[in-house]
């Protein structure tokens, strides 16, 4: 029906509708746009303008004790689209295995698994505005005119990942014709939600309050409430909802704000020696697709990962050059600097690696060929891939989100990440790193260096994705969830929760995909209740 | 037409690594041999030092007897003697490296391997080098 600006609405003023989904990213503009056409009254309830608006960014603020992490107010954006105003646009599916319970992992298992999401996934693809082919190795291998790299048993496998690129990098102005022209869509802007109110004897929601920047304060009321204001702030809501419910809305098994997870990159992990300087990289290279970009990446096969006790993970290639000269006449040489395009740093081997690079060479019978030795000469550069590691974290109770002491503009506590890995997290890459160097040697394809930080995995420092999830896990359970299979609160009838705070576990894959997936299956669920 | 003496076990892997101190026909087919497997350490300096760097690290093979008795060990030799390879002729150049290759496969596969700088090698292949090295 349109955009509304809830700062021009009158103090007191009650907005009325038949679901109400607080937070305008990717999953409430999911969520809300799977209702187009549809006769029930979505009021789409978003904090922020369409575009940036500094006083409102700032109530993103909040405190970060334990690992170190950029500022929150950096790290997700209060606007129309949330955060994917300035993501990486990186999607794919998670993996078979991801939902599964895996004895080697605690608290791993989703209540259902990816079959489940297969058709939701199809839909959050178009949503993203990239097709669902583009996900699978023909499309690339068609595209790209290469093979992704063939390992024995196929102990590590090759995936398809998509960027989203040109209009539908920004989803939420990728959607917002569509929210604007849509009658019975809504979107509140400038509404802040600060309570969603519970009566103490009942498990109902009754409304929720909405506060605006101008001193105003509205409620919101609905049949059902969908909460999707993002990884952080939805414990954080929660965690705020404490007036009839003292230690929070859902909370009564402490497990609200617990489990945060972030995926775990360690920066210079691996660097592969090709056996074969000609070694082809293009199906791991960006290929530039009309809606955006579509990369090979590299996994551990299920039978790799059950074998190996291994959490998922994959390894992202991007090829450095050592010892590059950008002077050389040469015109082979430029052709092999066409090939290799170096990505990186100018690193100089030590002279280890270049004889490493010699014997393998070799070993695995790549010395014979003519570019072999035209190329693998002391004069000419020695070619090495970077292998950049994107790991799961183990789910953890003590790595949370809470309420610290520090107040907003509203008055409402601001939120504190404590961001903690376990020595779990530290042995499994040990594992990874064991496991890649292992398929590596083994296949024949080159042979891993890893580059162990001073003082092992234990001090590593993993550079953050910016992916917030777990907070408000999903289990049948209560006793383990905070919602159930259905995204519901188990505490509430009536208030669901979209976004990666439910994930139980997070896989290797970026959220965002799964997160639009789940959404689109929330709204299958809300529809289903309504007929 | 020249017939050239079938090596026995022994010099296989000598014939590969170009051993001296053999004795009579075999150092012969060694010799001859081992020109035709130049091919498989195309640089010895390399071999040598990656060699040297896995004897830092296991001093008690130092010498060229042990590891020749390790590398032609009855498991090795059923990978990579299985039908006597004469090493006569390219096709058996082949078949030595592709034995050497499954060799290379087999410990990884069991855990064979040892650590050099950050890479991960397998056991056999720096044996290979350490032979380079010692001779
Ligand atoms: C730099 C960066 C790069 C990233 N790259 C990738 C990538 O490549 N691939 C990928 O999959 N993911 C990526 N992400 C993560 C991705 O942006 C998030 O997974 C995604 O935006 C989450 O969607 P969401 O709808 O759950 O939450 P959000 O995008 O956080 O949206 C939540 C919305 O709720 C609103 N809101 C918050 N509180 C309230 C309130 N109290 N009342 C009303 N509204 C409220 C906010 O204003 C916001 O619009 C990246 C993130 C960052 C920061």
């Amino acid at each position: 029906m349109a955009f509304v600006d809830t700062r021009s609405l009158a103090n007191g003023e009650t907005i009325e509708a038949d679901i109400c989904i607080i937070g305008a990213g990717p999953a409430g503009i999911a969520i809300a746009t799977a209702f187009e056409g549809d006769s029930t009254r979505i009021a789409l309830l978003e904090s922020g303008d369409i575009g940036y608006d500094e006083e409102t960014q700032a109530l993103a603020a909040g405190e970060v004790v334990g690992i170190p992490y950029p500022d929150l107010d950096v790290v997700r954006l209060r606007m129309l689209g949330g955060s994917t105003n300035h993501w990486g646009g990186n999607i794919r599916p998670m993996d078979a295995l991801d939902f599964e319970v895996r004895d080697w992992i605690p608290n791993s298992g989703w209540p259902f698994g990816l079959e489940e999401l297969r058709p939701y996934y199809k839909r959050a693809a178009t949503f993203c505005g990239v097709p669902n082919e583009g996900f699978e190795i023909e499309s690339q291998r068609s595209a790209v005119g290469a093979d992704p790299w063939v390992f024995e048993d196929d102990a590590i496998t090759t995936q398809v990942f998509q960027t989203v690129g040109g209009e539908a990098r920004a989803l939420g102005l990728y959607h917002e014709e569509a929210l604007e022209q849509a009658a019975n869509i809504t979107t509140y802007l400038f509404a802040n939600v600060v309570d969603i109110v519970t009566d103490a004897l009942s498990n109902q929601v009754r409304e929720l309050t909405v506060k605006t920047l101008n001193d105003k304060t509205l409620k919101a009321r609905a049949k059902y409430y969908v909460l999707a204001a993002g990884g952080i702030e939805n414990p954080r809501i929660l965690l705020l909802a404490n007036k009839t419910r003292p230690a929070g809305l859902g909370n009564e098994n402490d497990l609200v704000g617990r489990y945060f997870m972030e995926h775990l990159t360690s920066p210079d992990f691996a660097l592969l020696f090709p056996s074969d300087p000609q070694l082809d990289f293009r199906f791991y290279k960006d290929f530039e697709a009309d809606w955006g970009e579509t990369w090979g990446m590299l996994t551990f096969s299920e039978e790799t990962q059950r074998q190996g006790g291994l959490v998922n993970a994959r390894f992202q290639a991007a090829t450095i050059t050592n010892e590059f000269n950008k002077n050389i006449d040469n015109p082979g040489m430029q052709s092999l600097a066409t090939l290799v395009r170096s990505g990186s740093s100018g690193r100089v081997p030590d002279e280890l690696e270049r004889h490493l690079a010699n014997v393998i060479a070799d070993i695995d019978d790549v010395a014979e060929s003519g570019y072999y030795r035209f190329f693998h000469h002391p004069n000419y550069p020695l070619i090495s891939i970077d292998l950049v590691v994107i790991s799961e974290q183990i789910p953890n109770p003590e790595s949370r989100v809470y309420l610290g002491e520090d107040k907003d503009r509203f008055g409402q506590n601001r939120c504190v990440l404590d961001w903690r890995l376990t020595d779990f997290d530290s042995d499994n890459l040990t594992r990874i790193s064991d496991q890649i160097q292992r398929q590596f040697g083994r296949s024949g394809l080159g042979r891993v260096r890893i580059q162990l930080p001073e003082g092992g995995y234990a001090r590593i420092n993993p550079h953050p994705h910016y992916h917030h999830m777990g907070t408000t896990r999903m289990d049948n359970d209560p006793k383990r969830g905070v919602v159930d299979a259905n995204c519901r609160l188990h505490e509430a009838s009536n208030l669901y929760v979209a976004g990666s705070s439910v994930f139980p576990t997070v896989g290797n894959v970026n959220p965002t995909l799964t997160i639009i997936a789940l959404a689109y299956r929330l709204a299958d669920h809300l529809k289903g209740l309504d007929s | 037409m020249t017939v050239s003496p079938k090596p026995n076990r022994r010099t296989l892997l000598t014939a590969l690594l170009a051993l001296p101190a053999l004795s009579g026909a075999e150092t012969a087919a060694a010799a001859q041999n081992s020109n035709r497997l130049t091919g498989l350490f195309s640089n010895r300096n390399s071999a040598a030092i990656l060699g040297q760097a896995y004897l830092q690290q296991r001093p008690e093979e130092a010498d060229a007897q042990t590891l020749e008795a390790l590398l032609l060990s009855p498991a090795n030799l059923g990978v990579l003697d299985p039908q006597g390879i004469s090493l006569d002729g390219a096709a058996d150049q082949r078949r030595l490296k592709m034995a050497l290759q499954e060799l290379r496969r087999r410990d990884f596969d069991e855990g064979a391997v040892l650590q050099i700088g950050g890479c991960m090698l397998s056991v056999t292949e720096l044996r290979l080098c350490a032979l380079a090295a010692l001779t």
